[in-house]
């Protein structure tokens, strides 16, 4: 009786709500399909005289193939084939008509398909190069970006980055990476040695930055992108042996200093995200642990020990200061994530046999790791709790067997991994979309790469 | 001497030891009776339980004319209860009334596959009665309208297999009504795509779109922004490469040009 009478008032109460429900039809579509959008990219046209065009001619190349690589690698576009342009374009304006004369059609380009044109050209006065821009949503017949970049010739690439850059600011409202550099131990300056180098995102601009004629590993980058911390096996003056020391370079200024140089080894660099401390691992004759250290060389804290003599190596911090590392105090080689002091450690990966070389995503959200399961090493992405995890590489070297692919790091919009593969034979650099759809070449030669490390949009 | 005492040790044990029972059993029930009362606020799952329409024979209706109003408003009480269905007309309500006992014995262990072909066979029986239900309504007094019930406003047409705004659905025309929109789904999904540069990035927007009797588009428009011009415009775009549409069965067209059909991109 109570249950009915209680009944009775809520569904008096519930009346009135229960009427304004419909019955009407309400469907939930999902996700959608993605498809990339066509891209019209006309060759640029040159603003001078016809007598210097051929001269400028390669600085033109250059701009163009440099934006055509950063869009394609971006993910978002597919070029329309210039033979199927309907119009010529070395003949119409870069604006539109009717408002401009001799101005191009927009019907011409909606006919072939595009959903967005780039019309570009540019013009060198004295030593410096305008690069003038025009970003067109074709159906829509509207302007998405129009701008005008000036600079030295010689930065016709920086140019040409940045340019690509605000083009997906303009349609995503994030930036693209294309302005960023990597960090990286090569064996390219000759003989046994290997040095610290740094070059374009893309490869280019490969500039030399340790001369040590020894073994020189595992740079980092400051976030600022101005120094670069990294390991050598040096013979500091008045020493006997060498020692796996580590030093910071500052890019602007060119200084050098020793930053750690315990007993033992000295590595892994990787800068706090105020650049003012320095995470490592240190051995001092001990078995290796994670230490934190402020940039003037002193040590702030331990952040690992152990246990029981295990190895703690390979510390990674993401933007909100927490740490991954790789630890085999579990038998075997894993990923472990803890807080900035050590505490609060959690073990996320469990399969595979050796796990190692962490990296964070800029979100934080998620870690990059290379791991070995059947002889050969894969790169893997997984959540920052080890979950959902995927394998982005899988390929196959010259004699059949799997290849080798380590040492991964993050793009600093989180939309890439590079890694190095000996797919080829030797250790290049690959890059790849974070969800392993799109894999490429970055490196293109045959020197051996190791440990590249991705820097920020470097201005 | 001693088995005298020992007889009245013996009943006074037994006294407390009764007392002590009678206590216990008075806890456990009043503690059970409590929470049945005041928690067992939990729904009874009815959906796959026999729905209303099952045992709503339409010729038994006819029987129910005159109930105090408020055992009607009793009724409403296992539809409303249901997760899905929303409230009942006064028709149903009034065959409502009876379901509860026939109800009981189905709600324990039901044999899916048993109420499933039950259901198929009700449903026929209910699609040749529909015809002679109308006729009977026809023929009969109009149902009292003095019910609180505000959608009971056409007595004489409403008896849940017929549509009318902010009514409820029962039986065959919820099937068609769910036939029909998983239709819709299947159909708008083929159309629903985005490029790359628009896609992962958490936009939400709400379209409704019109459609006559044969699926064409009368008119659509955004009812809920995403907040992006060109998400909104990929979204009408959708819409515009989905016509025509799943043509609507009878009972569904006036609410589709009307009221129209909600879509969410992607909810």
């Amino acid at each position: 009786m109570k249950k009915l009478f209680l009944l009775l008032l809520t569904v008096l109460a519930f009346s009135s709500t229960g009427f304004a429900q419909e019955n009407g039809i309400y469907i939930k579509l999902g996700e959608a399909r993605t498809k990339k959008s066509l891209l019209a990219f006309p060759a640029l046209q040159y603003f001078g005289s016809p007598t210097t065009a051929s001269k400028y001619q390669s600085v033109g190349a250059e701009l163009f193939k440099t934006v055509t690589n950063d869009l394609t690698v971006s993910s978002y576009f597919q070029f329309i084939n210039q033979s199927a342009f309907l119009e010529d374009t070395s003949k119409t304006a870069l604006m539109p008509a009717p408002g401009t004369p001799n101005g191009f059609n927009f019907q011409s380009w909606s006919a072939i398909g595009a959903e967005f044109l780039i019309r570009a050209g540019f013009s060198i006065v004295g030593n410096e190069i305008t690069f003038e821009t025009y970003v067109y949503h074709v159906a829509k017949a509207n302007l998405v970006m129009g701008k005008k970049y000036k600079g030295p010739i010689s930065s016709a690439r920086r140019i040409a980055h940045t340019f690509s850059n605000d083009v997906l600011k303009a349609l995503t409202g994030k930036e693209g990476m294309f302005l960023s550099r990597v960090v990286v131990s090569s064996d390219r300056s000759g003989g046994k040695a290997k040095e610290i180098f740094t070059m374009d995102w893309d490869g280019a601009n490969v500039s030399q930055i340790s001369n040590h004629r020894s073994i020189s590993i595992s740079p980092a980058w400051s976030p600022d992108g101005k120094k670069v911390a990294y390991t050598s096996y040096v013979k500091r003056v008045g020493s006997k042996f060498r020692n796996a020391d580590m030093l910071i370079y500052d890019l602007t200024t060119g200084k050098r200093s020793l930053v750690s140089y315990r007993q033992g080894i000295n590595s892994g660099a990787a800068f706090s995200p105020d650049g003012n401390h320095i995470y490592l691992t240190i051995s001092q004759g001990n078995s290796p642990n994670i230490y934190k250290m402020s940039t003037d060389g002193s040590l702030v804290a331990k952040v690992t020990n152990g246990p029981a003599g295990a190895m703690n190596v390979e510390p990674a911090v993401s933007a909100d200061s927490k740490l991954a590392y790789s630890s085999d105090r579990a038998g075997r080689p894993m990923i472990y994530t803890a807080n900035s002091d050590g505490s609060n450690v959690k073990r996320i990966t469990f399969a595979g046999v050796f796990n190692s070389s962490p990296s964070w995503s800029p979100d934080g959200k998620k870690i990059a790791f290379s791991g070995q399961s059947a002889g050969n090493f894969d790169i893997f992405v997984m959540n920052a709790d080890g979950t959902g995890m995927i394998r982005l590489t899988s390929a196959k070297r010259p004699d059949g067997r799997a290849a080798s692919n380590e040492d991964p790091s993050f793009s600093p919009d989180g939309r890439f991994v590079i890694y190095t593969s000996n797919r080829t034979g030797k250790n290049q650099i690959f890059i790849s979309t974070v969800d392993g759809s799109e894999e490429r070449r970055v490196t293109n030669d045959s020197y051996n790469y190791y440990k590249p490390k991705w820097s920020q949009n470097i201005e | 001497m001693n088995e005298l005492n020992q007889e009245t040790e013996k009943n006074d044990n037994l006294s407390s030891g009764i007392a002590v029972s009678f206590a216990i059993h008075a806890l456990i029930i009043s503690f059970f009776t409590l929470k049945a009362v005041f928690f067992d606020a939990e729904s009874i799952d009815f959906s796959q339980a026999v729905r209303v329409d099952m045992v709503a024979l339409p010729d038994k209706i006819t029987n129910e004319l005159p109930p105090p109003p408020a055992k009607q408003d009793s009724k409403p009480q296992p539809p409303e209860k249901k997760p899905k269905t929303p409230p009942s007309e006064k028709a149903p309500e009034k065959v409502v009334k009876k379901t509860p006992p026939p109800k009981n014995p189905k709600d324990d262990g039901v044999n899916l596959e048993k109420v499933k072909n039950q259901q198929k066979n009700a449903l026929d029986k209910l699609k040749a009665m529909a015809a002679l239900e109308k006729i009977k309504q026809e023929a009969s007094t109009p149902k009292p309208s003095e019910s609180s019930n505000a959608a009971a406003a056409e007595p004489a047409k409403v008896k849940g297999n017929i549509l009318s705004p902010g009514s409820s659905l029962t039986g065959l025309a919820k099937l068609q009504h769910e036939n029909f929109a998983s239709d819709l789904d299947r159909h708008i999904k083929q159309h629903w795509s985005l490029p790359e540069w628009l896609a992962r990035r958490d936009f939400k927007a709400q379209a409704r779109v019109y459609i006559d009797s044969r699926g064409n588009i009368l008119g659509r428009k955004i009812v809920k922004s995403s907040g992006n011009p060109s998400y909104d415009d990929e979204v009408l775009a959708t819409i515009d490469r989905s016509a025509p549409f799943p043509a609507p069965p009878e009972k569904f067209i006036a609410i589709v040009s009307v009221e129209g059909i909600l879509i969410g991109f992607p909810e």
